[in-house]
């Protein structure tokens, strides 16, 4: 009862291979974000300084 | 047959596991460290934009100061004429009023125009006031704020963002790593081997990348961690 037929072998490798792919996705992403994080305070010191600038 | 029971699919078990805990405790350790750079990223950023301040607060303070001394020398110059021509005048009153000047008020504002209303070198050659000198004379009697340099802490920053990001890239393949060690688990005979073996290249280049990459950091920042 407990063997598998091989549509649902090659189903759980589809499965197994979508979520390879989902995982560098997101792996992939969480740089991004870590740079666009690194990005924006750039861009918040940068303004502090400008604006200090200014301001003497 | 010592070799083949090596290989028995348990022990691979017990060893994919052994792996996989090993990869989670670097990928914890890179995580932490690439969160401490980011850390000493926002603390040199923070320190770049206190000393601007410091720095703009000290020159804010030495243009007032010498707008103010310019203003009672102005006052000065402007009452010591009226007094010389109350004197000239020939009134006794007058002459009275002028001598108050002179004994009281003018004193007082020359003391408060001091130095720049009293000194000849602040003194252009058409007689108005060198306020820039001044200002380059009270900027000068704080050499440790002169000191302070906001790009310099903003380039240190910028060093450490630069390794956050390519830690942040050694972590991910550490991921990527566990990911093939936990198909590993998954899956049995060749194809578990296969997969074992990507997954500890995997860690070992991404191991390798991260030494590279703090050696690189550390060294480039002078030792500082």
């Amino acid at each position: 009862m407990n063997e598998t037929t091989p549509g649902t072998e090659r189903f759980k490798s589809v499965v197994l291979v979508l979520t390879l792919l989902n995982t560098i996705f997101a792996a992939l992403l969480s740089g991004l974000q870590v740079d666009a994080n690194i990005r924006a305070n750039n861009a918040n010191r940068d303004s502090q300084y400008y604006a200090l600038l200014v301001s003497k | 047959m010592t070799e083949k029971k090596w290989f028995t699919s348990e022990r691979m078990d017990i060893w994919i596991a052994a792996f996989i805990a090993l990869v989670s405790l670097t990928t914890a350790f890179a995580a932490w460290r690439t969160s401490v750079v980011g850390s000493s990223a926002a603390d040199a950023n923070r320190q770049g934009v206190i000393d601007s301040i410091k720095k703009g607060t000290s020159q804010n303070e030495s243009w007032r100061r010498a707008y103010e001394e310019a203003g009672y020398a102005t006052g000065f110059s402007i009452e010591s004429a009226a007094a010389d021509a109350m004197d000239a005048s020939g009134d006794k009153t007058y002459r009275a009023t002028a001598k108050n000047l002179r004994q009281y008020l003018l004193p007082s504002l020359q003391l408060l125009s001091e130095p720049l209303g009293t000194q000849e070198k602040y003194l252009t050659a058409d007689g108005a006031f060198d306020l820039e000198k001044r200002f380059a004379d009270l900027e000068a009697e704080t050499p440790d704020i002169q000191a302070l340099n906001p790009i310099d802490s903003f380039d240190l920053a910028d060093r450490y963002s630069s390794e956050q990001r390519w830690l942040t890239i050694g972590t991910v393949l550490l991921a990527i790593s566990l990911f093939w060690l936990g198909m590993a688990e998954i899956l049995a005979g060749r194809a578990r081997t296969v997969n074992l073996l990507i997954g500890l290249g995997v860690y070992l280049f991404g191991v390798v990348f991260l030494l590279i990459i703090e050696a690189v950091a550390i060294l480039g920042r002078g030792g500082a961690l």
